[in-house]
């Protein structure tokens, strides 16, 4: 049995009757994964570019994806944007037949074309920028501990030991105030960041501070011209802010810009 | 091919989309590991499946399991600092709620070592939220 692996979704303006041959796509896309031929699955104002796939799944026994494989499908994806709007299917979607593929293309039209025209002569660039976190200051005398622990602070000057679980919430209180503060820093950073950028962008997907390390970790949507501008925007920043590591990818296809 | 080469060939081919692939990151590359374990760190400690290996299988469920205990701990220890700093607890309430918070500490740092975890292996992967903590 054939299950049908989806590369793409693009607008399609069909005259064609029901019932007639199904489209071909055009040569310039070239052939799908591990050199299948590609088809195109029509429904409404959309179409999905598809091949056939053997399994039901892209893995076999190890987690471990072929690079390879991959890149092929980028490269599908990329093809077809020479000449189109594109909405990118995430790498290794596979569904049972065309059928399930024309349900899903019927269910959000309106959204889907609603992407295309927003990614229409736009590409994906992406930006990741690693910070060091200030090391947390000195435990300061947590303000609001003031009142809790008035056993504690009373024993301070009376020279008691506060009580262990006294200590302890003490403890975590102060790591948690220290742990906000070094977060309100990296958002106020990686706000600078983004407001540089702004200017330079249809649309953006970004996280701050996803992990302690990595203060922005953002998808932006970029018109075709912009491209370089929008580049030079951040080789700006990177001399600007020269504690910062920054990481630059693209062009891509919108992966990140495709509502779920 | 030398950095530079590689700086001329993704400008020159800029917009035809069929770049190579080193082509198309830039930055600073040599911090390049420490991006790939961050962005590794960021997509999710979480297996995307549980290996069947039945002692590994019971270490992936420990590890679930433990995670959203560590969670629920983490999330009443904020509650309870909120509180304190908000003022609307005693000294006695304070000191009962920090020994149960220090005993349950205590247990799960038991617990994980038992099923051989680290701290890190407790972190789960909230998605868009980011970081559990």
């Amino acid at each position: 049995m054939n299950y049908t692996y989806w590369y793409a979704i693009i607008g399609w303006s069909s005259g064609a009757a029901p019932g007639s041959a199904p489209p071909a796509p055009p040569p310039a896309w070239g052939n799908g994964l591990l050199e299948s031929s590609l088809r195109v699955v029509v429904e409404g104002e959309l179409a999905a570019v598809v091949s056939d796939w053997l399994r039901p799944s892209i893995k076999r026994a190890t987690d471990t994806v072929d690079p390879d494989l991959v890149w092929q499908h980028e490269r599908v994806i990329e093809r077809i944007m020479a000449s189109a709007a594109v909405l990118p299917v995430r790498f290794g979607t596979i569904l049972a037949d065309d059928e399930r593929v024309r349900g899903v293309l019927r269910q959000r039209q309106a959204s889907m074309l609603a992407d295309l025209r927003q990614v229409a002569g736009c590409v994906e660039m992406g930006l990741r920028v690693l910070w060091e976190p200030p090391a947390p200051g000195a435990p300061q005398a947590v303000a609001g501990m003031a009142k809790g622990a008035s056993g504690a602070a009373a024993s301070q000057t009376g020279g008691a030991e506060p009580t262990p679980g006294v200590r302890y919430l003490q403890q975590r209180a102060a790591e948690e105030q220290a742990r906000r503060a070094v977060q309100e820093q990296g958002r106020a950073l990686a706000n600078q960041l983004c407001v540089a950028l702004r200017g330079l962008t249809v649309d953006y997907r970004q996280s701050v501070l996803q992990t302690e390390r990595m203060l922005l970790n953002g998808a932006y949507l970029v018109r075709r011209g912009e491209v370089d501008a929008f580049m030079a925007a951040i080789e700006r920043l990177r001399a600007r802010y020269g504690d910062l590591a920054f990481l630059c990818t693209g062009p891509w296809p919108p992966y990140h810009f495709v509502s779920a | 091919v030398g950095a530079q080469e590689k700086e001329a060939g993704m400008y020159s081919e800029q917009g035809t989309g069929l770049q190579g692939q080193e082509e198309r990151i830039r930055g600073d590359l040599a911090l390049i590991d420490e991006f790939a374990s961050e962005i590794a760190k960021a997509e999710g400690v979480l297996p995307s499946r549980l290996n069947a290996d039945p002692e590994k299988l019971e270490q992936g469920l420990a590890k679930l399991v433990l995670a959203v205990v560590d969670l629920l701990r983490r999330l009443m220890e904020k509650q309870a600092i909120r509180r304190i700093e908000g003022g609307s607890l005693d000294d006695e309430e304070i000191e009962r709620l920090g020994l149960a918070f220090m005993r349950m500490e205590e247990k799960l740092e038991e617990i994980k070592r038992a099923f051989g975890l680290e701290h890190e292996d407790l972190n789960l992967n909230m998605g868009p939220l980011g970081d559990l903590w």
